[in-house]
């Protein structure tokens, strides 16, 4: 039942990835990745756009467009969603849900227009999660570069009211190190949200998987860098899930 | 096979427009109620909330020209909420009613703290709503005698992918043909009465097999 999302970060039509949201680099074209993905079995896949936040609008809905003909599986699109009609724009060209940060922390109210217009299935809240202390995080966004003074445990109980459908959550400090997931921050928000909540950020091993399921709560896992750089592969992440306590 | 797919202002049309083509068929978008008799299968996707998706339904004219369409005996399919419209109404939206052409209501799903799926302990101990993920499909025994032709080359063990959080509870057994378990709740994932199908769970983003599940709607007849 545990969900393993690929997790691609684009720029344009290129797959990026960075350290901690720093030092990125090119990997390759986003759609080759999509495609290996879907082929070898993956159960969604998200796109992130890493500079649609600077230019405030989403700008993938061809890379979209292109991903959905070949690929049969729910794809979620994030990056510079500031309005309803960002949202309208990505969910035409093919996307099934949003992935929402700053245009949400900036205007909770987004998050319940959104809600009521398209369905809340279709809202997933994204939090970049920066440890300020022990067991105590701080919401971040335009990926990862500005504070926002908000506590991340506060913020998934609000977004969770507004009417999300999930939170994906990113812990930022953790984010392409491969030394494990942030097992107390994903303890604290998906053992209490009543809503699905997906783990990202430093998954480097099968024990990370396990880890971030039967410690951390974890309802999905979104992989990136491990899988862009095969580190991990399809089959022993299954293999993974199906050892965890909540099983396959 | 005239395939066509009703785009009323709702739900993903560009996936299902995509996994029917894959398919090998090429399936034209409705958005004219008086193009439906000029179809031999019609597929009705549908996410969000049921009284927003019935309100369309209205505006455009469909929910009539659907009813006569079913009752002409052609092939229909209902997905998600398309597939609760079926129904005769739902709890999350009492104030209108469904197509009732299938008897029933669509009912919220109950969410819990201490749960068991599949046998095994979920962990943090939880069953949230929605109900997001791939899930294995449940013949009803009826069907194992008589198997549905949509579940034709799909095996037990294979998985569709669901996104709700309420479910039709079918009156006439005979219309269940598949159920999923999630938590305490039997969900009716697949049902179907003469040439009228429904699937709470998402053909076209379940993989090889939802698109082997679309390709066998498309063949029917």
């Amino acid at each position: 039942m545990t969900r393993i999302i690929g997790r691609l970060d684009v720029k344009g039509r290129r797959l990026i990835k960075g350290i901690q949201y720093e030092g990125v680099r090119v990997i390759g074209d986003a759609l080759d990745y999509a495609r290996k993905y879907y082929a070898a079995g993956i159960d969604e896949l998200v796109y992130i756009d890493a500079v649609a936040s600077l230019y405030g609008r989403p700008s993938m809905s061809q890379l979209l467009k292109d991903t959905v003909e070949e690929v049969f599986v729910p794809v979620t699109a994030g990056g510079g969603v500031n309005t309803v009609d960002d949202v309208r724009l990505l969910l035409s060209s093919g996307a099934d849900k949003v992935a929402i940060n700053t245009g949400a922390i900036r205007n909770p109210s987004l998050i319940s227009e959104i809600a009521d217009r398209f369905g809340s299935q279709c809202v997933v809240i994204s939090i970049q999660a920066k440890q300020t202390a022990t067991d105590k995080w701080e919401a971040y966004v335009e990926c990862g570069r500005e504070k926002t003074g908000i506590d991340v445990i506060e913020w998934a109980k609000e977004v969770e009211k507004l009417g999300a459908g999930e939170i994906l959550l990113t812990a930022i400090d953790k984010d392409g190190t491969y030394r494990g997931g942030d097992i107390p921050l994903v303890q604290q928000v998906a053992g209490f949200a009543n809503i699905p909540v997906i783990a990202s950020g430093g998954i480097g091993s099968v024990e990370d998987v396990s880890d971030l399921i039967d410690s951390g709560y974890a309802d999905a896992l979104a992989i990136g860098k491990a899988l862009h750089f095969e580190r991990l592969d399809m089959a022993s992440i299954r293999q993974a899930v199906k050892n965890t306590k909540r099983g396959e | 096979m005239k395939v066509g797919i009703l785009d009323y202002g709702a739900g993903n049309i560009r996936s299902v427009f995509n996994a029917v083509r894959q398919v090998g068929f090429d399936p034209v978008l409705v958005s004219d109620p008086f193009e439906l008799e000029k179809h031999s299968h019609i597929i009705s996707p549908g996410v969000g909330n049921f009284g927003y998706v019935v309100e369309l339904f209205i505006e455009k004219g469909f929910k009539e020209a659907v009813r006569q369409y079913i009752q002409g005996g052609r092939y229909y399919l209902g997905i998600c909420v398309g597939m609760q419209m079926l129904f005769q109404g739902s709890e999350e939206s009492p104030d209108v009613t469904g197509l009732g052409v299938m008897q029933g209501q669509v009912r919220k799903m109950v969410a819990s703290n201490h749960a068991v799926v599949s046998g095994k302990e979920q962990s943090g101990g939880r069953i949230k709503l929605p109900h997001i993920g791939w899930s294995e499909i449940l013949p009803e025994s009826h069907v194992i005698d008589k198997p549905c032709p949509l579940l034709d080359g799909v095996g037990r063990e294979d998985k569709f992918y669901f996104v709700h959080t309420y479910t039709a509870v079918p009156e006439l057994p005979e219309q269940l043909m598949a159920i999923t378990r999630y938590g305490e709740n039997r969900i009716a994932s697949l049902v179907g009465h003469e040439n009228t199908f429904g699937t709470q769970f998402h053909p076209e983003r379940s993989g090889r097999f939802g698109l082997r599940l679309l390709s066998n709607f498309c063949n029917l007849g």
